[in-house]
Formats: C-alpha cells, structure tokens, sequence
C-alpha cells in the first residue's frame, strides 16, 4: 500500500541528513512502527509522507501511484495524523475542536460526540479544551485524527503522558481502527507499545534503518532466551540466569538435579536491548 | 466554500473569546465618544490683539475702506486704555495687545506703536503683528504701501479660501488619522498574534494535514479582520461625521488598508513563531506607517519618499472622502495604488507563508 524508496530529508539543505536514504514498505491493514531514540529521523520520516514536510529526494508511492510534488486533496481525505504534542484549540471545547475539524473534510466524518466517548471524555464534551490536562489534551489530538475514518493513519508517540488505563484504551482504538482495515504508521520510543501493537518495527538511528521484521523475529533472530531460577541456598532464596542456547542446556539440567528449585522463569529479550544490541544506543 | 464559512465561523469564535473582538469593538466605542465629546471641536487658539487706538487711525481705515470691503471689526478689540489692555491679557493669554499713538514730534504721518505681549509669545508672532501693523499702516499713507490696496483684497480673498479648511471640526479632521491607526493597520497586530498563536499551539499542524489548504486558512482570517474592520469603522465614523457623508469611499480605502495590514502581518507571522517576538517589528512599523498623518495635519511637510509609505493613500484618500472638495480623484487613486499594492503584497505574503510553514514541517 505504502511504498518508500531511497528517501533523503536534509533541512539545510546539505549533505547532514535527517533521513538518509530510508526504504520500506507497508501493507494494507499493517502497523507498522517506526522504533528509534529522539532526533532519529522518525517524525522527519512521518512529517514527510504525510505531507506535512516536502519530499527531496527519493520515492513514495501510494497505492501504485507515485507522489509528485505537495500531496492532493485526496490524499488529505484519506489521512489522518496524530502529533507528539496536543495541538488543539484551547479557547474552544473539545467537542468544537472535533466538529471544527470535521467540517474540514469532503467525506464522511465520525460523530465527534461518539470519538470523544471513545477516548473517555464524553463529559469533559463541553468544557474549553484549555482546562485539560495535558494527557486529555493528547486525547482530543488522538481523537481528531480519526474524525474523518482514515485508512491511512500516521501516529506519533500515542500514548506518551497518558495513564496506564487510559493509555491501554487508546492501543485498544488502534487495534480496533487496524481490524477495520486502517494502516497504521505508529511512531515511538516506547519499546512496549511497538511491542505490542505493530506487525512489524523498523529501527531508524541517525536517519538510517538499522533492522526492519517483526517484533517477535527480531528477538529470535537477535536476542537470546533465557531462564530464571530461584533455589534454596541454605536458609535463603537465590537466584540464577542460564541460557538458553544448546551449549547451555547441560549444566541448566545438572543444576535442576542438584538444586532445591523452587521456581522456574523463562524470559525472552526486550525489544530495547535488541535495539541496543543492534544499534549500540538507547532509546530514549 | 462551506470550509470557509466553517474557517470563518472558528476565527470568528476565537476571535470573541481571545477577546480581540471585543477589545476592537470597545475601543472603538471608546475612541468615539472621547472624539465626540472630549477631543474639542475647535482647536483654534481664541487669539486676538487688544488695540489702544490714540490717533484714530483705525476708524480712519473703516472709514476708507468699509464701502470697498466687507470689512468687520469687533467692538471688543478696541480699549481705552493700558489697563485695559493688560486686563484683557490676564483673562485670555493667546491675547496681544498694541497701543497706537502719534510719532514723539506730533507728526501726523508717523505713528508709535507699543506691543505687548505675554511672557511666551513667541518672536515669531510678535514680527507676524508688526508686519502686520506696517502694512496697515502703509495702506494708509503712502509711499510706505508696498502694494496697491487690490493685491492686500486678493491676499484677503486667498486667505478665507485656506480658511474653509478650519471650519472643518478639529475631532472630524482627526477622523484619518485615527482610523488608520484603530482600524487600517491594527489588521496587521491582529494577523502577526492569529497566525503566531496557530503556530504556538500547534494547531495549524494539524490543519494542514486536512484538505482546506492554507489560502482558505489566510482567506478566512482576513475575512474576519475585515468584518471587525467595518464594524469599527462604522462605530467610530458614522456618530463623528454625523451620518454617513464620504462613508462608502472612505470604507473602500479603509478596507484596502486592512488587507495592507493583514499581509505584512502575515509576513512577519511567517517569519517569527510566536507572536511576541514580531511585536518589535509590529510597533516599528506601525511607527513608519503612521508617518504620513504628519503631512495631513502639516502640509508644508510633504517629502517626496512619504509617498512611497503606502498609509500615505490611506490618509489623504479618507481625507479627500470624507471632507469632499473636488477632490474625488484623490480618492480614486489612493484606492487604486492601495489595490494595486494589495494584490502584490497579498499574493507574495500567501507564498511566503505557506513556503516558510512548509519548511517547518
């Protein structure tokens, strides 16, 4: 659905750039995550595909059509964007920020009123967006991007500020948007919720893909598995980590036999130290 | 369309609850009843020049002169005497007083004069009456007359032609100058703080990824300025000038104004992020623009390079509009040089805008 070749952003304009030289593709229905630390290239890469940045140099071809020049209004019809910082109206309520936006549109939109319930602020409808916290804030922004039923939507860090709840009911909408067959261009540092909401992540350091498959392939591919036993050691409760590769295994089953084990714990690598190990840098 | 009655009805929104709108509208509420009843109507100093006649001279030139002129001199003027004068002087101090009598050697054809003045009156004025008083005099008793008596007539005929321009009330002729300052270039305050505000609040991110493209966002801002625009116009203009005399030309060329306005602030508002830091820029040329009023209060100064200000077509053609004298062509061509100014500025101000708001991303 969504093709990327050879895409170059430099914003002086010289050879310092924000994105280098990045390719990709996404499937209709796909999450697909766009994983890196801060100044990465990731809103630079999001900024540019949804038009909000102009192209340079390289490729973007939507559904077999190749992008020339500033996208059309078509294009601005079938998207929706939502932004790292909340960007509404704060002398407005919520629900004028959503019917605002709506009016924007030439097909057809969602209720505003049935949005704003979907993000648990049905109450909150009538009151000035500029009384919220910065998390409801963050909730009107998720909500206006979805007002007119994209099928293409890019979001940049979804979750962040947001509390645990509210923030699983958000990835629940994205999951729901995804079944309905929405695609989805999810920006983050949050290794947990690339984790897992996307079909596939890309690692971009230093406007460069390091890695690009899917979340679970990458550990296996990179990572390696492990597992926790905690054991009496006289009197007290111990702990010990063993591999799981093959030249492991015989002395992981010796100190089974040998040991008063009490429990057994099997772990798998973070998407993070994945990155880390990939890229030899952080996420945040 | 419907997006920009839709743009229209949100700036509209926003703009009451900024409480621009209000401000707007309740300066000019403001502004309207200072000009009718604080600023004075007449701004004329009541000057006069209190005259101890001791050699008849003067009725001799009302004597002589009243059957070839109108020649109408008040009562009032004249005193009896010194303390008469002084007395005079202390209630009304625009008041000069000068004291007429016979030369030392009681010749006939030699006058004295006495002046006096208050302690402020400046040389300036004090020549002014001596020349005046020479002249008088020379009419009177040749050879000191420079000129026969037809050349002082032509000069006084002149002079109640330059005159009619004083009959116009002070807080009318006022009217231009603060139009264009309430209503002309506030269009540009109002432009630098919408668009800074979008900016700072991330709001025009999100419009732009919608499919009303940023001329409809410009569009709508400037409809809104100029529907507050004619709202204050006409709050101000139509109690001052007691009804609406020039008021259609005068609000054409106040409308071009405010789209003058509205493009540099849509310039400077490309250029800075937020509001504030375009104020400095806003006040200096609010500063520049205003120049122009000097030369429509002062038109002894009238330099070449005030032309090229555009507010410079704003003011004389309100001018021209509303104290009608001949004068329509005046209106005509400050409306066409301000149309021909705002569609380039305009157009250019569009472009740089949307080029600046795309590079940002």
């Amino acid at each position: 659905m969504i093709e990327v070749k050879n895409l170059k952003h430099s914003y002086k304009k010289n050879d310092e750039y924000a994105v280098n030289d990045i390719s990709f593709n996404i499937e209709k229905g796909e999450i697909f995550g766009f994983l890196g630390p801060s100044g990465a290239g990731k809103s630079t890469t999001q900024g540019i595909l949804s038009g909000l940045l102009e192209k340079q140099e390289g490729h973007i071809i939507i559904d077999g059509e190749e992008r020339k020049g500033h996208p059309n209004k078509k294009f601005f019809n079938r998207i929706g964007v939502g932004f790292e910082r909340p960007n509404v109206y704060k002398k407005l309520s919520a629900l004028d920020n959503l019917k605002f936006h709506a009016s924007l549109y030439d097909g057809g939109t969602e209720d505003p009123m049935t949005v704003l319930d979907w993000v648990g602020l049905k109450n909150e409808a009538r009151k000035k967006a500029g009384d919220f916290s910065k998390g409801m804030m963050q909730r009107i922004g998720f909500a206006r991007s979805m007002i007119n039923k994209p099928d293409i939507w890019f979001l940049d860090e979804p979750t962040m500020g947001l509390d645990p709840t509210t923030a699983n009911s958000i990835k629940g909408i994205i999951k729901r948007k995804q079944k309905e067959g929405t695609t989805i261009f999810l920006t983050t540092h949050n290794m947990f919720v690339a984790d897992e909401l996307c079909d596939r992540v890309a690692f971009i350091v230093d406007g460069k893909i390091a890695a690009l498959d899917s979340p679970k392939n990458l550990k296996l591919k990179y990572g390696q598995p492990v597992v926790t036993l905690e054991y009496m050691d006289g009197e007290k409760l111990a702990s010990k980590t063993f591999s799981m590769a093959e030249k492991d295994k015989g002395e992981l089953t010796k100190f089974i036999a040998d040991k008063d084990v009490k429990t057994i714990h099997s772990g798998e690598p973070t998407l993070e130290e994945i990155f880390i190990k990939l890229t030899g840098r952080g996420l945040e | 369309m419907k997006k920009i009655i839709n743009l229209l009805k949100k700036d509209v929104l926003l703009g009451i609850k900024d409480v621009f709108i209000l401000l707007e509208l309740g300066f000019a509420v403001v502004i309207m009843l200072l000009l009718l009843f604080v600023f004075p109507k007449d701004i004329e100093p009541d000057a006069m020049v209190y005259i101890q006649d001791k050699t008849g001279l003067i009725q001799e030139i009302i004597d002589r002169f009243s059957e070839e002129a109108d020649i109408e001199m008040e009562l009032d003027t004249f005193v009896e005497t010194r303390e008469e004068i002084i007395e005079g002087m202390t209630k009304n101090r625009n008041a000069m007083g000068v004291i007429i009598s016979f030369g030392d050697k009681e010749d006939s054809t030699i006058y004295r004069t006495e002046m006096l003045v208050q302690p402020y009156t400046t040389q300036a004025m004090i020549k002014y009456v001596e020349v005046e008083m020479e002249d008088m005099l020379s009419m009177l008793h040749p050879p000191f007359g420079t000129y026969p008596f037809e050349v002082y007539e032509a000069v006084k005929l002149t002079a109640l032609q330059e005159g009619l321009r004083d009959e116009i009330p002070f807080n009318r002729r006022l009217l231009p100058a603060i139009l264009l300052m309430m209503v002309g270039i506030i269009g540009m305050f109002a432009m630098v703080s919408q668009t800074g505000q979008e900016r700072a609040d991330a709001t025009i991110r999100a419009f732009r990824v919608t499919p009303a493209g940023i001329g409809g966002f410009l569009l709508s801002k400037n409809l809104m300025l100029l529907a507050v625009s004619l709202f204050t116009f006409s709050i101000i203009y139509i109690p001052v000038m007691g009804g609406f005399t020039g008021y259609l030309p005068a609000l054409l060329i106040i409308v071009l104004t405010v789209i003058f306005g509205s493009a540099i602030g849509t310039i400077l508002g490309a250029f800075n992020e937020s509001p504030m830091a375009s104020m400095g820029w806003v006040v200096l040329l609010m500063m520049v623009l205003s120049l122009p009023a000097i030369s429509l209060f002062a038109p002894t100064f009238s330099p070449g390079w005030l032309r090229l200000i555009p507010t410079y077509y704003t003011l004389f053609g309100m001018d021209a509009a509303m104290f009608p004298d001949n004068n329509t062509h005046i209106i005509w061509n400050s409306a066409l040089i301000l149309g021909a100014i705002d569609v380039v500025l305009a157009t250019f101000a569009g472009w740089v805008f949307l080029l600046k708001i795309r590079k940002e991303g």
